[in-house]
């Protein structure tokens, strides 16, 4: 009863990519895999690699500040977890800390919406010394982003974290989502008007949303 | 990111003073600084309970070497406190662990719940004070334990704190400790804490000076729960009471 793989709610961390067949090697560009399939990463190194990002994307994911360091613990223990398990597909390390990432946060926003907490930043304090003005004006900028990501469907906003924020590959996206390419374009697009239309920003070009038809 | 099919970026897109770059600039700059990641390896370490085992088991190891034989029917002498010890604190950090992962949570980052092993000490070390860190234990993930943590995630309150005041009643008195799990043995068993209240019997058993029982008992949670988190933990007991 207790050790039952299928079972495990830990089986929820299902490699998106290993199961849709999405390639997910394809944008894994730092090079993590690159010692070759057969040599698992320690965890030291695979703690070291990953656990900026793995901070950064939870808060773009809407945890909050003051839980991102437990959110990002429960992260590294279920990727030691299938580490130890060698449950990682070889070259996808990435995507995988990145799909853990995305169920972590959103584990944590449901938790959240139970408790009927806010979601996003408070806001910036009232007034400032004029040397802060700018990290003031950072603040703003980044409070008033949470919100707009507060706003949208979860799928929008993970898919916009990942390529805007993270700056991953848009098959890495896919990838780490576990939907096909042509998913992942038309969220980000989604998810880019309404940040767009929040924040009053205009842009000259419009992402290319039949730049997958490319390939 | 190199892609041919990715579109440009927002954040190259965006005005460079808009809200929209300054917004992605400082969400992509959000990342901890050396002692939030310092403190982070630190409860991650605790979690995963790996210095308190690692630092044990060479304790064991080195006790066993100087007296020149395995840890036998020793109980009583100085060699067989250690060795005692030594396998009660190892017990008693899985059981920490166990019962943190049991609530699906990982160690608090809070600076009450944090115990972050202050430097490598030889053993014996009280079971219920602060384990010494002495392991690499984040080098390890194969000699952790690896199975996912199967639990529900309810929990009846009535069992964690019977696991939970047998954890705390390990060190001061393991009788009370055994009896305890023993006697809701058939609850137990049929709990999300089936392991846990093993481990615990376990502990307080070589507390006890039980070996023979201790070794039967981690022998047979081992066939039974080959993949459990706790196996190999059990597995190293076996091996050194031999």
């Amino acid at each position: 009863m207790i050790i039952n793989r299928v079972a495990s709610p830990h089986s929820l961390y299902v490699v998106p990519g290993s199961v849709r067949g999405v390639a997910p090697s394809a944008g894994d560009g730092d090079g993590d895999d690159a010692s070759g399939a057969a040599a698992v990463p320690s965890f030291r190194e695979v703690f070291d690699k990953h656990a900026r990002y793995v901070w950064r994307s939870l808060l773009g994911l809407g945890v909050r500040e003051r839980d991102v360091a437990d959110s990002s613990q429960q992260v590294f223990l279920v990727v030691h977890d299938r580490l130890g398990a060698q449950q990682v597909p070889p070259g996808a390390l990435r995507t995988f800390v990145y799909g853990v990432c995305l169920r972590v946060a959103s584990d944590f926003r449901r938790r959240a919406h139970r408790r009927h907490e806010r979601l996003f930043a408070d806001p910036p304090e009232p007034s400032q010394p004029p040397e802060q003005e700018r990290a003031a004006c950072h603040r703003e900028a980044l409070a008033q982003l949470d919100t707009v990501l507060a706003t949208l469907p979860a799928p929008q906003r993970e898919a916009f974290v990942l390529y805007e924020i993270e700056e991953l590959g848009m098959n890495e996206v896919a990838a780490a989502l576990g939907c096909p390419l042509q998913t992942a374009y038309s969220r980000v697009h989604a998810a880019r008007r309404a940040v767009l239309a929040a924040l009053g920003g205009s842009l000259d070009v419009e992402p290319r949303r039949r730049g997958g038809e490319a390939k | 990111m190199k892609e041919p099919l990715d579109p440009p970026r927002l954040r190259a897109l965006a005005a460079p003073a808009s809200a929209l770059a300054t917004g992605l600039s400082a969400a992509r700059a959000r990342e901890p600084n050396d002692a939030q990641l310092r403190a982070l390896e630190a409860a991650l370490t605790a979690s995963l309970g790996a210095a308190l085992t690692g630092a044990a088991v060479a304790a064991v190891e080195k006790a066993a070497a100087a007296t020149g034989r395995p840890f036998a029917s020793a109980a009583g002498s100085a060699a067989g406190f250690k060795l005692t010890a030594a396998f009660v604190a190892l017990l008693a950090a899985g059981g920490a662990a166990a019962y943190r992962q049991a609530r699906r949570a990982p160690a608090s980052m809070h600076a009450r719940d944090v115990v972050v092993p202050p430097a490598a000490q030889p053993a014996p070390a009280p079971v219920a004070s602060a384990p010494p860190a002495a392991a690499p234990a984040l080098d390890h993930p194969q000699a952790l334990d690896a199975a996912p943590r199967a639990r529900h995630r309810a929990i009846p309150a009535d069992q964690l704190a019977l696991i939970a005041r047998a954890q705390r009643t390990l060190s001061s008195d393991p009788g009370a400790a055994l009896a305890l799990v023993e006697d809701n043995r058939r609850a137990l068993a049929q709990s999300a804490f089936a392991q846990e209240a093993d481990v615990i019997a376990v502990a307080a058993l070589v507390r006890l000076g039980r070996t023979d029982e201790a070794r039967t008992r981690a022998d047979r949670f081992v066939a039974r729960f080959p993949d459990s988190v706790h196996a190999a933990r059990m597995r190293r007991i076996a091996a050194i009471i031999k």
